[in-house]
């Protein structure tokens, strides 16, 4: 029987490196939503149409179809990522499925990185959905600086995933989910931009709530999309990035936040009795 | 240098106040196979776990293939398999699907066949894995812990919930891996798996290892029995390499020289002409190490001078 004995540190091989690792998380993911078609509905599907019916009276509108759709994306992101992320970390915990993944190659933040991903990537896909489908169909305006509401989607996302990590300590099931991030939802939606309107808040007020994670998330799909800011004043690519960045601040800010919460209460175990 | 693959020396390890594992210390060598014997709680699946990198020592010295669990976690990962004492999968996944998002996690995996003709779940490939049974799951999980043809495996109970026959085939599985070399760490509750597969074992209790050697030299080192019924004539003989106890209405002599006592019962009893209903008289068996070292009190107290009739 031929067996090969490594001595020296691991080979370079393909399954050593994190992003063939995440790659393999993610179809893992991909194989779960394929199999089951009654929580594919739940966290693409539904979102998604809901999403459109949301924007679809906004045609021909640029600044108000603009600013409804950064608000249904706030939504979107807290849901989609959020809410099922917490639920996808609580099973794979209650499964013993992360536990079974540390014995293995992959890092402790590769696996949380991977089983994040197939969620993160549905986020994206919804949210390129959505732009197209306003553009396209509404007639809205394309996007001015894409990168910026890239970076939006993605550090959105990040702040989401690290918060779920946090909150699926404490959810036992996707039943108990719907209570656990409850209170984390309604802190990250109650933002100037996102379920509170723009420009009606009393300005102390306004100034402090767009400080929650979807006030600069909106902010900046707002910024990038149409190049201007919420007073209309046109930006160059500069004054874009120059505007987006206290936003993108607030939203590091957000997410090293999250990965401390993370770091110090995110289980790989179920709890025992 | 050498051969020693699994070393410990001294291991604790605490989950908050209550310390689990009190100072633990093994030398395993290559290709051995070596069991881990002791209850619930006597702190096995914590020293596994410590070993394969899950847990870090609160203290003592961890050492697999030279190297540390934890910090050098990305060097040994390759090199190790584990089976872990409760699965994890998902469970819509297939097998087949299972074993292939596996592989990619391997380095130079077995093919997805091989293995699965392994652990004799071939036909069973389309199957979701929350269909299987309890011993199909734990087939799976060895699968799993094997796909890299490791140098070191670990095995938490690998047979709990599975039937005699799956039970069998296992053993076989990992009978054929040490033939190949590898060196395999094994807990279990069950005696007979030891004694069937382990080269030596250690006993494990409140997290103290009470016995370790071959278990011929485990067993060697505790006394046989003779057991029969209470006589009619209670004024039983003292046996001179014996300790004497009676419980209900069976007289049980532990001693140290089997046939010297058996002789001097059987000629006490002709004499006064006693019939010993239930006689019998035997070595001790890894299940006595088991009851005595795992249960009692106080293992490490010589048993020469106990006489107890509890």
């Amino acid at each position: 029987m031929s067996r090969t004995t490594m001595t020296g540190p691991a080979t370079r091989d393909r399954a050593t490196r994190p992003t063939w690792q995440i790659l393999a998380l993610l179809r893992m993911e991909l194989l779960v939503l394929r199999h089951n078609w009654t929580a594919t509905a739940m966290s693409v599907v539904t979102p998604l149409l809901v999403a459109i019916l949301l924007t679809s009276g906004y045609g021909g509108q640029p600044v108000p179809g603009v600013r409804r759709v950064a608000t249904v994306s706030a939504v979107l992101l807290t849901f989609v990522v959020h809410h099922h992320l917490t639920t996808v970390y609580a099973a794979r915990r209650q499964e013993m499925v992360l536990k079974r993944l540390r014995t293995g190659l992959p890092g402790d933040r590769t696996i949380l990185l991977g089983t994040a991903s197939g969620t993160v990537l549905t986020f994206l896909g919804q949210a390129l959905v959505l732009v197209l489908y306003a553009v396209v169909v509404l007639d809205l305006p394309a996007p001015v600086n894409p990168v910026i509401m890239l970076v939006a989607l993605l550090l959105g996302a990040a702040v989401m995933a690290a918060y779920s990590a946090a909150l699926s300590a404490v959810t036992r099931s996707s039943e108990a989910a719907m209570l656990t991030t409850l209170p984390s939802m309604v802190v990250f939606l109650a933002a100037p931009g996102a379920l509170l309107p723009l420009d009606t808040l009393p300005p102390a007020l306004d100034r402090i709530l767009w400080f929650l994670p979807m006030g600069p998330f909106t902010e900046l799909l707002r910024v990038g999309w149409l190049g201007r800011d919420d007073q209309g004043a046109g930006l160059s690519l500069g004054a874009s990035v120059w505007a987006a960045l206290p936003s993108v601040g607030v939203l590091v800010a957000w997410l090293v936040l999250g990965l401390l919460a993370a770091r110090r209460w995110f289980r790989w175990e179920p709890r025992n009795g | 240098m050498d051969d020693v693959v699994i070393d410990v020396a001294g291991l604790r390890h605490s989950y908050g106040k209550f310390e689990a594992v009190r100072g633990v210390s093994l030398r395993i060598h290559r290709g051995e196979l070596f069991a881990l014997l002791g209850t619930n709680g006597a702190g096995k699946t914590t020293t596994i776990e410590v070993l394969e990198g899950l847990q870090a020592a609160t203290a003592g010295r961890v050492r697999v293939l030279g190297l540390d669990p934890v910090r050098d976690r990305t060097t040994l990962r390759p090199r190790t398999g584990v089976m872990l004492q409760h699965g994890g999968f998902t469970g819509s996944l297939t097998v087949r699907e299972t074993v292939e998002v596996w592989r990619r996690l391997t380095v130079a995996p077995r093919p997805a066949r091989e293995v699965l003709a392994l652990v004799d779940l071939a036909d069973r490939a389309a199957v979701a894995v929350d269909q299987l049974s309890g011993g199909e799951g734990r087939r799976l999980e060895l699968a799993l812990a094997v796909l890299g043809r490791p140098e070191v495996l670990f095995l938490d109970e690998p047979t709990t919930g599975m039937d005699p026959a799956s039970r069998r085939r296992t053993w076989d599985i990992v009978r054929e891996l040490q033939r190949a070399g590898t060196t395999v760490l094994l807990t279990t509750h069950y005696l007979e798996e030891a004694e069937v597969l382990a080269d030596r074992v250690a006993v494990l209790r409140g997290g103290h290892v009470v016995a370790t050697g071959t278990p011929a030299d485990v067993v060697a080192a505790l006394p046989a029995r003779i057991t029969f019924r209470l006589p009619a004539d209670p004024a039983l003989p003292d046996l001179p390499h014996a300790t004497r106890s009676v419980r209900g209405d069976r007289v049980d002599y532990q001693t140290r020289d089997l046939q010297d006592d058996l002789t001097r019962l059987l000629s006490w009893a002709a004499d006064r002409q006693v019939r010993l209903a239930g006689l019998s008289a035997r070595p001790a068996t890894l299940e006595d190490v088991f009851l005595d070292l795992a249960a009692d009190q106080q293992p490490r107290v010589p048993q020469q001078e106990r006489e107890t009739t509890r």
